[in-house]
């Protein structure tokens, strides 16, 4: 490991690319956090009143309803596939978690 | 068909010093990226409690007992056992939740039979959680244990929910830290751990009185012992009858992997619900990965609920898996990578998943001590086809790296009942 790090220059081709996508990363979070901060001051008023979320409320409106058996499936998934995280919905239903 | 895939797949972790540098300075950049993250995370955390003050209320979880038998069932593999969950809440404003999962594992994988023989053991799952329901949202915390004989993993959890925009907006904030402890069996000397911590952020949105859509992103990082144990790495040797041998995989010690998915669910005046998911998966291991999901539910008569599921999942697998190497693990003088793994949870795959789902609720069946009963009937059916994998069998008389590629098929059994308090 360290004769590979001897002949490395600090410049190098790969360095630019990856703090390119690195800038990129922190742009798309920097722009996440002020999209979530700006939507408790903006006008934009909530579209669908709590009278209207009835159908939105049914238990099969939910991402992840059966949390034993839901659970059950990812941790077989994971076990034969690569890809982790991001497997269930958050909140779901009604919008009220 | 399989002959272009063969022992000179994949040499593309070469020992050389540019390969080396470019690798160190890709970890250099995950580091930093991590450091970068854990701040904004960090900043997020202390912008949600100060920012976020808006209307609507949250929910406590439902109180419930679920009871749960499982089955995973390949052609050389059994996984079964139970499950329970119970969910209680305490006065108006918390609720604990307490889990218990066994799995017993009968056989062996296809890899595991070449140098192993079928073997048995339990694992115990045991998570216990509480949540603190304030005006707006709920913050919960919770810890998890899973032993095994020669596996140990714990880990600690909390999670942030909090509504906003009239409720029609709920942001997650979640995180995770866990400690494994690897040991191995018939080997008192072998010890070995492995860390890891997990950021997860979600936003869910009411977009019409029929539509919600959810929006996740999460990060895990590990650090440490990754390798299974046991697994080894098949590599080209002349000087045995079969012309390959086994040598000990080695992995990297870190990994940084990133999942973001996309989900939506639409109320169709049926009346049912559509739901999809798509998900996007990429790692520090060159691994990357596209999922759909599509899912219908159906309820009739009020009491019947029918569910169908179709998933469909391809992974580009890790730089440093192959079926076979041209040298092994223990010749790192000859030895083409400095990493090398034949796991075929990191090969070059396509899934696809059928499922269906039948839930029957019995209506105010607990009298004055509970209230529904459901009883519930999932089953799917897994299949996973392997570009770069090939089923070894020692009694065929098959050239090395001419073997056929391996198919798994396995169904997925859950039946469980669930009664709602």
């Amino acid at each position: 490991m360290g004769s590979g790090m001897m002949g490395l220059g600090k410049k190098q081709v790969s360095d630019g690319r990856v703090k390119r996508q690195y800038r990129r990363g922190a742009r798309a979070m920097i722009l996440l956090c002020a999209w979530i901060g700006l939507m408790g001051c903006s006008n934009l008023k909530p579209w669908v009143k709590p009278y209207e979320r009835d159908r939105l409320a049914l238990p099969y409106m939910t991402f992840e309803r059966h949390d034993l058996a839901g659970g059950y499936m990812h941790h077989a998934y994971q076990s034969r596939e690569a890809a982790r995280g991001a497997e269930g919905g958050s909140g779901g239903g009604c919008g009220c978690n | 068909m399989g002959v272009d895939v063969g022992v000179t797949d994949r040499p593309r972790v070469l020992l050389d010093a540019s390969a080396e540098g470019a690798r160190i300075l890709r970890c250099r950049a995950v580091l930093s990226f991590r450091v970068l993250f854990r701040v904004i995370f960090r900043v997020m955390l202390f912008g949600f409690f100060c920012v976020v003050h808006s209307l609507w209320a949250a929910v406590l979880p439902e109180e419930k007992v679920e009871v749960l038998y499982h089955q995973y069932a390949e052609s050389d593999q059994d996984i079964n056992g139970p499950a329970v969950l119970v969910q209680k809440r305490i006065g108006k404003k918390y609720s604990l939740t307490y889990s218990h999962l066994v799995d017993r594992v009968t056989g062996a994988s296809v890899d595991v039979r070449l140098y192993a023989s079928p073997y048995v053991e339990t694992r115990k799952e045991n998570t216990l959680s509480a949540t603190h329901l304030f005006p707006k949202g709920t913050f919960s915390v919770g810890l998890s244990q899973s032993v095994e004989n020669d596996f140990e993993a714990r880990s600690a959890f909390w999670q942030l929910s909090q509504e906003t925009f009239g409720g029609m907006t709920t942001v997650n904030l979640g995180f995770s830290r866990a400690w494994d402890e690897i040991s191995r069996r018939n080997d008192d000397a072998f010890a070995q751990t492995a860390d890891r911590w997990q950021y997860r952020l979600g936003v869910s949105q009411v977009l019409t009185p029929s539509w919600i859509t959810s929006v996740a992103l999460e990060t895990i990082t590990d650090e440490g012992y990754l390798n299974n144990p046991y697994r080894q790495v098949r590599y080209l040797d002349a000087s045995v009858d079969a012309g390959y041998s086994f040598s000990a995989e080695v992995y990297p010690e870190t990994r940084t992997s990133y999942a973001l998915s996309i989900f939506s669910k639409y109320y169709v005046d049926i009346p049912g619900a559509v739901g999809f998911q798509y998900r996007y998966f990429t790692d520090s291991w060159a691994i990357s990965a596209h999922q759909f999901s599509f899912q219908y539910n159906q309820p009739w008569r009020d009491v019947w609920e029918f569910e169908g599921r179709l998933r469909w999942y391809t992974q580009n697998g890790a730089e440093f898996f192959s079926d076979l190497f041209p040298f092994g693990s223990v010749n790192t003088a000859l030895r083409s990578q400095n990493f090398q793994a034949r796991d075929k949870e990191l090969a070059d795959l396509t899934s696809l998943t059928v499922g269906l789902g039948v839930s029957y609720t019995l209506k105010d069946w607990g009298g004055k001590w509970a209230d529904d009963l459901q009883l519930n009937v999932f089953w799917d059916r897994l299949m996973v086809d392997y570009d770069n994998y090939r089923e070894v069998d020692r009694q065929l008389n098959v050239a090395p790296g001419l073997e056929p590629l391996y198919q798994l098929d396995a169904n997925i059994f859950r039946l469980f009942i669930t009664l709602r308090l």
